[in-house]
Order: structure tokens, then C-alpha cells, then sequence
């Protein structure tokens, strides 16, 4: 009795889970996903099925290769962060002590923050008369303010890599956070030294959180258009931004909804290719 | 029997806080060395700043007449088998046990047959492409023993390892420890709170009390010559009577006390004042007809306890209390709560404590 109890109370809930996930996220996605196999006559939608929107994609080579250069500031905007990020959660795991949640949650808070104005915010210190301009001018280190750092993709990437960063430190140091001491203390135990015991137990161990940071960083990286249009200046054409000036300015739903439809299959794509390689990498 | 490990003076404090005070003990090759105390004992501290994981803040480890202080952990010739056991979770069980040869640059079919080899040992053979987390306790327990075992450490060190399991594999593991250890001809340095398994398992047992060792011997040791009072009732039960020397003779001492005079053998290597603590088992008192020798204490409780009985009894004034055990039930039925019997100690099996 109590287990069809427990069976019935389990099936109600996978249901409403499916039904939920099947009209909140799927139904609408099918239905965004569907115009890409449309077409447009000046302003309107020809409901018809036709591959001419990707047959356009791959024709006209600016769409691919935006594509391409996008995937590319993707990942090294992703190998900035796990660059920058890993050390940072490992430090916050192993050797911030009592201080770790507040330092954790420092950096949390700027996740609250609205992403505009960190963008902003970016743009008020990279900028010609921004704060690290200034500073080196006062400091008497230049004459006239440095342009490596505004309306170029060197500032896409640093903005993008400044507002991700706590993406990828929070899932590693979570995985870190939880191997216990004493898994450590047994590797030395065995004749590690210290490099051996992070090579073959703290980093085997973390490496899945930082999958999982990896991949929230590149996927946020690849699909942003604000960053590269507010700091980018006339680099920040990436693929995000094509996607949204054709549901803006140009009005072309089908064709955005096709080149969104590229972006969300390439990334489907790398996501599970990521999950098989660290599958096999840990048996 | 060589010496292989001493532990000079060593004291260990956290800040204010003292863990363990002027520590010394020797540990002979191939035994079986107990620390046994109770929790917060500082017991774990002693055999972490043997393995190496914490420094001693006074006092010298010495490994085959080296001092080991400074010595890194991946330096110590040394297992751990830890309390909760700290398999490596990204592993399954034949990489854990092979992972100490791994370091050591071992060649892999080298490996492969010790690993092998070592798993058969702990009955394991047929579980080494299981990951830690699918295995039960026990076998955790195992795997934990093989991946210090193959390293051929000159020490291993256990840090409480069966304090994790039930009852019943608690048993099953005591014994596998023992034939294990005999097999294997390694000195293991034991962690436990629990005295039958220190007992069972050791050659010797070190007994920590208040960060200090209380006494080092064999479990007979232990149980038959108590050096202290705490000793004295740690292993069983003791009946601790205040007592003030009469006269003496190169022979015997009698001694008064709230029980009654009595004779104890006169043990001139002892170093005793005129008063002391005599220490008696309560199996060794016995119940006799009255005689010159012989105390009358009046009985306060007996508890059946099948074909022996325990009486308590107390003396005239009803202000100490003597415990008498192994008491034959047929006679113990005779008696009645309130009424006199005539005791005697057995007086070889007694102890004497200078306090």
C-alpha cells in the first residue's frame, strides 16, 4: 500500500516536471525554432516551409565567419576565466580559512548586479578618460590615453571575462570546497608530493565543476551582444549581435530565428561533446 | 626485539590548549602497539605527528635512531589507514591500492601483480573495478588497509579504523586485523576508544588520560598491576580502600581501614608511605567464616546475575562501600540484605597506590 502510495506520489511529480518543461521551455522554443523555415516578403512572414534562410547562412560567407571569430572570443574568453578562476577558487577552498564565504560571497554580489551596469561600469574604467587611463596619467606613464583598452575586441574580452568570472569560480570551488582533508592528507600519505597530490586527486576531483563553469562562460560569451555593442565599438559585430539586429532593426524573424537556431545546435553540440570527453577522461 | 620507533618528550598545545604532555614510549618491530583513551584524549594527535601530518611543539620522534621531525609525510616510511578510510572517489579500488606504487614510478605490470596480489590478501580480488562509493563500509575498510599495505610501509597507522562500523563486522574486522598483522610482519600503531578491542588486538596498550600516558604494557599488565588508581578501575572494576600502616614486619603490613585491620604481604621494593590507597578486584574478595584476619561488613544489595552473584556491601558506619563479585549463587541465596558477613581479600592479587 504505502509503496503504490509512494509510486503514485513520484509519477505526479514526474509529470508535472515533463508538463512543465514540455510547455514552458520546449512548445515555446519549437514554435521560436520553427519560423527559421520561413521567409519574409518585406514585412511579412510567409508561413511556408523553405531552407532559404540556411541556405543564406552558408552562402554569404560574412555570417560564418562572424560565426567562427565569435566561437573563437568565446573560448578565450573561457580560458581567461578558467586561467583566472581556478587558482582563484582553489586559494578560497584550501586557504581562505574562516574568511571563505565571505570572500565567496563578495563574489557572489555583483551576480545581483544588473548586467548593463556592470557594463557601464566596465566602459567607466577601460575607457580614454577612464580610471586606468588616468592613473597612468598621473603617473606620468603616458602622454595621451592608451586606445588598447576601449572600442576594440581586447575590451570585449576583458569586460566579458570581468562579468563571468564568478560563473566559473563558484562551481569549482564548490567541487573543491567538498574534498575532504583527509583524501589530501592520504595522497601525501602515499608518497605525493604537493604538485603530485593536485594533479592526481585535486584536480581529477574539481575537474567536473569546472566543466560546468567552463561551459556556463562559453555559452554566455558566445551568444552575448550587449558587451561587444556597448564597449566593442566597430568590432563588437559578433554572431549576437547579427541575430538581434535581425529581429530589430531589419525585421527579419526567419532569418534570426535560423542563425539562433546555428547557435543553439552548435552549442547543444558542444555540450554534450564536453560531457562525453570528461566521462571517458574519469573512467 | 629491535626498537624501530621512540617518542621523546613530545608535547603538542593548539595556542593555550594542550593536547598531549611529555609523551614517551618505545614501539618494538612487528607489534601490535595500542593507543587506547577516550575521545579529545589527544590519541589522534599522536599518531598524525607520527605519519607527519602535524609537528610536535616539544620533544624528538626518532624512526631507527633518526629524528623525524622535519621529515615531509611523502618521506616517512609509513601508512595510514584513516578513520574514515579517504579512498580517493575518482578512482575505483585497484587504481586506490596500485596509487602508492604509481608515485613511486612502478612499472605497471608490476603493479598490476601486486595489486592483485595485495587484494587477494584482504579478499577483495574480485572488486577491483568498483569505485569507492559502491562499496559497504567493510570493504571500504579493506581497501583502505590493501592501499597501505602495498607500499610495504616499516609502520602502519591506524587512526580509529573501526569506529565506523557495527557491531557485528566490528568483530569480523578485529580478527582479520590480528591475522593480518601476523601475516604481514608490519608494526602497527593502533587507535581506539574501545577497551575489548584494544585488548583483543594488542601486544601492547599505551592508556592516554588527560593528555598524559597512565601506564604501557601488555593487557595482562594492565589488568593484573595497575601502577595507578585510574588504571586500576579503567580495565574492570577495583575497590580503592584508604588505609594507614599499624605495624610491619619484614614479612606482612597490617593496615586499618573503615572495613577493618587486615594483612597485606610486605613487598619491600614498593615504595608506599604509611598511608596509601590498597586497590582489591572485586572478584578477589572473598567470603569466609570469621577469624582473626577477617572484616565484617554489613550487605546493602545483591544482584543475581545467574550462577554468580555481586554483593555491595558497606561497612559499620554505612560511609564505604565494598563490591564483592563471582560470588557462588547457591550461597549468595542464603544471604539477606542487612545482615553481616565475614570478607578477606586475596591478598596477592591486591595492588598498592601512593597518591
Amino acid at each position: 500500500m504505502n509503496s503504490i502510495s509512494n509510486y503514485f506520489n513520484t509519477s505526479i511529480w514526474t509529470i508535472v516536471s515533463f508538463v512543465l518543461v514540455i510547455f514552458l521551455i520546449l512548445i515555446p522554443l519549437a514554435s521560436f525554432l520553427s519560423y527559421s523555415f520561413f521567409t519574409v516578403d518585406g514585412t511579412d512572414i510567409i508561413h511556408e516551409f523553405s531552407l532559404f534562410n540556411f541556405k543564406e547562412f552558408f552562402v554569404d560567407e560574412i555570417y560564418i565567419r562572424t560565426f567562427v571569430r565569435t566561437i573563437f572570443l568565446a573560448i578565450i574568453v573561457m580560458t581567461c576565466c578558467i586561467i583566472l578562476g581556478y587558482p582563484v577558487a582553489f586559494f578560497l577552498a584550501r586557504y581562505a580559512g574562516r574568511y571563505k564565504y565571505a570572500i565567496l560571497l563578495m563574489l557572489i554580489i555583483p551576480l545581483f548586479m544588473s548586467y548593463i551596469i556592470k557594463i557601464y561600469m566596465m566602459r567607466s574604467i577601460l575607457g580614454y578618460s577612464g580610471l586606468i587611463n588616468k592613473v597612468l596619467a598621473m603617473a606620468g606613464l603616458i602622454d595621451k590615453p592608451l586606445e588598447f583598452f576601449l572600442w576594440n575586441q581586447n575590451s570585449v574580452i576583458i569586460t566579458l571575462v570581468i562579468i563571468l568570472l564568478p560563473l566559473i569560480i563558484i562551481p569549482t570551488f564548490t567541487s573543491l570546497d567538498k574534498i575532504p582533508q583527509n583524501i589530501v592528507e592520504a595522497s601525501f600519505d602515499l608518497g605525493c608530493k604537493p604538485f603530485q597530490a593536485f594533479k592526481y586527486i585535486i584536480l581529477p576531483i574539481s575537474f567536473p565543476g569546472l566543466v560546468v563553469g567552463s561551459i556556463f562562460v562559453f555559452i554566455l560569451a558566445l551568444g552575448d551582444f550587449v558587451t561587444p555593442q556597448l564597449v566593442g565599438g566597430t568590432s563588437g559585430f559578433t554572431y549576437g549581435k547579427i541575430i538581434y539586429s535581425n529581429f530589430g532593426m531589419a525585421f527579419n524573424w526567419p532569418f534570426g530565428a535560423a542563425l539562433a537556431s546555428v547557435l543553439l545546435f552548435v552549442s547543444v553540440i558542444i555540450i554534450l561533446l564536453t560531457n562525453y570527453l570528461t566521462k571517458r577522461l574519469n573512467k | 626485539m629491535s626498537e624501530i620507533l621512540e617518542l621523546k618528550n613530545v608535547s603538542k598545545q593548539y595556542g593555550e590548549t594542550k593536547v598531549l604532555d611529555n609523551i614517551n614510549f618505545k614501539i618494538n618491530n612487528n607489534e601490535f602497539f595500542t593507543i587506547l583513551g577516550s575521545s579529545g584524549s589527544g590519541k589522534s594527535t599522536i599518531i598524525r605527528m607520527i605519519g607527519g601530518f602535524t609537528k610536535p611543539s616539544a620533544g624528538e620522534i626518532i624512526y631507527e635512531n633518526n629524528i623525524i621531525n622535519d621529515e615531509p609525510i611523502f618521506n616517512r616510511p609509513f601508512n595510514t589507514v584513516f578513520q574514515d578510510y579517504a579512498l580517493f572517489p575518482n578512482m575505483n579500488v585497484f587504481d586506490n591500492v596500485g596509487f602508492g606504487l604509481k608515485i613511486k614510478n612502478i612499472n605497471k605490470g608490476e603493479i598490476e601483480k601486486k595489486v592483485l596480489d595485495v587484494l587477494a590478501v584482504v579478499g577483495l580480488e574480485n572488486f577491483s573495478k568498483r569505485m569507492p562509493q559502491e562499496l559497504s563500509g567493510g570493504q571500504q575498510q579493506r581497501v583502505a588497509l590493501a592501499r597501505a599495505i602495498i607500499c610495504e610501509p616499516k609502520i602502519i597507522l591506524l587512526d580509529e579504523p573501526l569506529g565506523a562500523l557495527d557491531a557485528e563486522l566490528r568483530k569480523q574486522m578485529q580478527l582479520f586485523l590480528k591475522e593480518i598483522q601476523k601475516k604481514i610482519q608490519i608494526t602497527f600503531i593502533f587507535i581506539t576508544h574501545d577497551q575489548e578491542e584494544a585488548i583483543f588486538l594488542s601486544d601492547r596498550i599505551a592508556v592516554l588520560n588527560k593528555h598524559k600516558f597512565e601506564q604501557i604494557g601488555s593487557p595482562k599488565d594492565l589488568y593484573y598491576s595497575p601502577q595507578t588508581t585510574y588504571m586500576a578501575k579503567f580495565f574492570g572494576e577495583c575497590n580503592l580502600i584508604n588505609c594507614s600502616v599499624i605495624n610491619e614486619d619484614s614479612k606482612s603490613v597490617k593496615v586499618s581501614s573503615k572495613f577493618g585491620n587486615f594483612v597485606i604481604p610486605n613487598n619491600a621494593t614498593l615504595n608506599r608511605d604509611l598511608d596509601f590507597v590498597y586497590g582489591i578486584r572485586p572478584e578477589e574478595v572473598k567470603l569466609v567464616a570469621k577469624n582473626e584476619n577477617s572484616m565484617r561488613v554489613k550487605i546493602r544489595d545483591i544482584s543475581f546475575k545467574g550462577s554468580t552473584s555481586t554483593i555491595n556491601a558497606t561497612n559499620e558506619n554505612e560511609d564505604a562501600l565494598l563490591k564483592i563479585q563471582n560470588i557462588s549463587s547457591n550461597i549468595s541465596q542464603s544471604l539477606s540484605v542487612g545482615t553481616y558477613i565475614d570478607v578477606e581479600f586475596n591478598t596477592e592479587f591486591g595492588s598498592i597506590f601512593t597518591e
